[in-house]
């Protein structure tokens, strides 16, 4: 797969990463609240990045809406509907990494999925959960 | 040495780093910062600067088990309990990163003498300079790990790479939690994580 096609994807998720915490921001109090406001700054970086990436490509970027998830439940589960994203965030930067040729993207791709990782770590001790359970952190 | 006596730049000698341009800490003898356009793989990499690599970071974590080891009597309650998790995990990436070396046909680097690091790293008096510390610490591997892995030639590496510097900073933003009582912004400063913030 060529980088452009690892990036458009990379862009297709952190866009829906926007998309959930901006729903999360509107539906969580208190502390986890404040985290998910401050994750979808980081998430918009991210996002902004990648578009930037493909404009130095000279690629498009695409312009499609973002999956908006289905956000239910009390805060306990919209926490965790955050957790299963990000897991899926760190899988597909994992993959990501294996296939980028650039080193500049994949500067940003490790760079990224290591504050997943971190995102991970916070929600999970949201949910009084053990934040760095394994050695090799791959969204599993 | 107090902490803040401590020479940071001949800690990071000590552990097999070597300071770049801007400030930015890579492994010893595994090229400058690649600057290559967008689209072209880095014409330098090789199994051989892999091995290098995973040996700097092999390096980095014998130092992190060390620490984390010395720091564990300083500390009680929900601290101590992460500082001895994050002491296994160490363990856990250097017999890793010492089977992968190996299985490349190299020497992987060898723990130091306790008493070398007890030489090189500052005082701990107690568990405020061991969470400055070891925060310090997880703050140069990662920034070390952001380095060395686009410069990776196997792109399995960069996986491996990839998920101990996962954790590393997952290790980092339960450091800073600790010490911010669990303010988000302390505890995950950087949207692309370089382990250049610092808290």
């Amino acid at each position: 797969m060529t980088d452009r096609r690892v990036v458009e994807g990379l862009l297709r998720l952190e866009r829906d990463a926007v998309a959930l915490y901006q729903g999360l921001t509107r539906q969580l109090t208190g502390r986890p609240a404040a985290a998910a406001r401050h994750f979808l700054d980081q998430e918009r970086r991210h996002a902004d990045s990648l578009e930037q990436a493909l404009a130095s490509m000279k690629a498009p970027v695409p312009g499609a809406a973002p999956n908006r998830p289905a956000l239910r439940g009390g805060q306990r589960a919209l926490i965790r509907t955050a957790i299963e994203h990000e897991l899926t965030c760190i899988r597909t930067y994992d993959q990501a990494l294996a296939s980028l040729k650039a080193p500049a993207l994949l500067a940003t791709a490790s760079g990224v999925m290591a504050n997943e990782a971190q995102h991970l770590a916070v929600l999970r001790q949201l949910l009084d959960e053990d934040p760095a359970p394994v050695a090799f952190v791959k969204g599993r | 040495m107090s902490p803040s006596d401590w020479n940071r730049r001949d800690f990071l000698r000590f552990a097999g780093l070597a300071v770049a341009a801007a400030g930015t800490v890579g492994f010893a003898g595994c090229g400058a910062e690649n600057n290559a356009a967008v689209g072209v793989p880095d014409p330098r990499a090789t199994p051989q600067r892999d091995r290098a690599i995973l040996n700097g970071a092999l390096t980095l974590e014998n130092t992190a088990v060390a620490a984390y080891s010395m720091g564990l009597p300083l500390l009680r309650g929900d601290v101590r309990g992460y500082a001895q998790q994050f002491l296994d995990q160490e363990r856990e990436h250097a017999r890793a990163l010492s089977a992968l070396v190996r299985d490349m046909g190299g020497e992987p680097n060898q723990p130091k003498p306790p008493a070398e690091y007890r030489a090189a790293f500052p005082r701990l008096a107690g568990e405020a300079d061991f969470l400055r510390f070891a925060t310090d610490l997880e703050n140069v591997a990662m920034n070390a790990y952001a380095d060395g892995i686009p410069k990776l030639k196997d792109g399995r590496l960069r996986q491996t790479a990839a998920s101990i510097f996962c954790d590393e900073s997952q290790h980092a933003t339960v450091l800073l939690g600790a010490r911010s009582n669990g303010d988000p912004r302390v505890a995950v400063p950087e949207p692309f994580v370089t382990g250049r913030a610092t808290a």
